[in-house]
């Protein structure tokens, strides 16, 4: 019968579906479990920030009477009024990773821009992901170490001063070509003003995904932002780092202030 | 003990691998068998029969997710065993009326031109499927693949069962659509 053929038929559907419709208490424990976990442990880390907040502040109070405190004071204020903390405070942001809403803290970090270069901001989720510099090139990822195994898990940011935006793009598909099962056509999208394209190395549970992102800097340079992912990671890594990339902005030489 | 691990006793052709993937899927399988068959004891069996498919097909066989492979076999022999249960007749549980709303997707011969083979039609659902928002899938999922009853489905989702009937019906609706454009025959 037909209708027999349909429900054997959709038992073949992709396995993405299949644990996502699975209920909870049957599998999802673990995940539900270490949901629980990463709020226990944000409330540990609110709680240490805390106290190592209070005990900072004591012991403040009894260096900065002292000769050798004074003289800090002056190199402790230029790093706390950093120009990028004070453009773009810290906030909160809400973010829908596997269904599940949260609000999540967030804290501006990026490039400074000089004279004559520009620089950027980015919001980084960091309960959860670190920001570094390697050679030039910026890197979010996670904090705790994923499975060496799978994929990377990373945001990667990266200027190219004297390329536009439409070469750099370009060019970086074009090298792509023949080692990703599927690579995207590039498409222009207005708000914000950027080209991007997407790569997908399979359609299995741990195939490898970058989604590549360029914007003008600001001058006749690009800003080439690639998210690093893996199929599984779709609706968590993926969507924190497309919440960070959001709020990614230019910071033109001019925009800068002068810190006290 | 994780997937990976599991996998590999099976490939040692470790006897724990039987006892691991039962501790850790065991209620899944159960569970998925259970709604089928409405009974304790052959839904037991056809867990059982389940980890003996496993047993078969791993080696060579080396699955991307172990639990959706369980699930499927799990599937597929309690799908089996209800027709030999049933051969001649429309038995208690889930799948009766769940083949009947399955009717309603199936595409009008008018409308139709082509068949196509089973893994053609599954690209189809997976394609309908996207295009559902999570909770629809979700419920879609429960009622088609878990073949959980309406009244579960509401309970899990915490809504009504009406709720949950017209989401079906949408979507129903929306694959026996999807299915009559692509000019498909059953």
């Amino acid at each position: 019968m037909k209708e027999e053929r349909l429900l054997n038929v959709f038992g073949m559907v992709d396995d993405k579906y299949i644990v996502n419709a699975a209920p909870e208490s049957l599998l999802k424990k673990r995940e539900k479990k270490s949901h629980v976990a990463r709020k226990r442990r944000r409330y540990q880390i609110k709680m240490l920030r805390f106290v190592a907040v209070l005990i900072i502040a004591l012991m403040s109070v009894w260096f900065f009477q002292t000769p050798a405190g004074a003289a800090v004071v002056e190199r402790v204020q230029e790093q706390v009024t950093r120009m990028i903390e004070i453009l773009f405070p810290p906030k909160e942001i809400t973010i829908t990773p596997e269904g599940l809403t949260e609000e999540v803290a967030h804290s501006a970090q990026g490039k400074e821009p000089e004279a004559d270069t520009p620089g950027f901001a980015i919001y980084v989720d960091t309960e959860q992901y670190t920001m570094t510099e390697e050679e030039g090139i910026f890197y979010i990822r996670p904090i705790e170490a994923t499975d060496s195994l799978l994929p990377a898990i990373e945001m990667v940011i990266i200027e190219l001063p004297d390329v536009l935006p439409e070469t750099a793009a370009k060019e970086a598909r074009e090298q792509m070509e023949g080692d990703w099962e599927t690579i995207t056509e590039i498409v222009r999208s207005t708000e914000p003003p950027r080209l991007y394209y997407e790569a997908y190395a399979g359609f299995a549970w741990d195939s490898a995904i970058e989604e590549h992102y360029f914007c003008k800097n600001g001058q006749q340079g690009t800003y080439h932002i690639i998210l690093r992912y893996f199929m599984e990671a779709t609706e968590g890594a993926g969507m924190r780092f497309r919440a960070m990339l959001n709020t990614f902005t230019v910071i033109a030489p001019q925009d800068a202030i002068d810190l006290p | 003990m994780d997937d990976k691990q599991i996998i590999d006793l099976y490939w040692k052709r470790s006897e724990t691998a039987i006892s691991e993937t039962d501790k850790k899927y065991g209620r899944y399988c159960h569970y998925i068998a259970y709604n089928i068959l409405y009974d304790e004891e052959d839904s037991r069996e056809c867990v059982n029969d389940t980890y003996l498919k496993a047993w078969e097909a791993m080696p060579p066989h080396r699955p991307n997710r172990l639990v959706t492979f369980l699930g499927k076999i799990a599937r597929n022999i309690s799908l089996n065993r209800y027709k030999y249960n049933n051969a001649d007749k429309r038995s208690a549980g889930q799948v009766p009326l769940v083949l009947e709303e399955l009717q309603e997707c199936i595409p009008s011969a008018v409308s139709t031109e082509q068949v196509i083979d089973d893994l053609s039609l599954a690209d189809i659902f997976n394609q309908f499927l996207s295009g559902l928002s999570e909770e629809r899938r979700n419920i879609f999922m429960r009622r088609y693949w878990y073949l959980n009853s309406v009244k579960e489905i509401a309970r899990d989702f915490e809504m009504s069962e009406s709720k949950v009937k017209m989401s079906l019906l949408r979507s129903r609706n929306e694959l026996k659509q999807l299915l009559e454009g692509e000019g498909i025959a059953l």
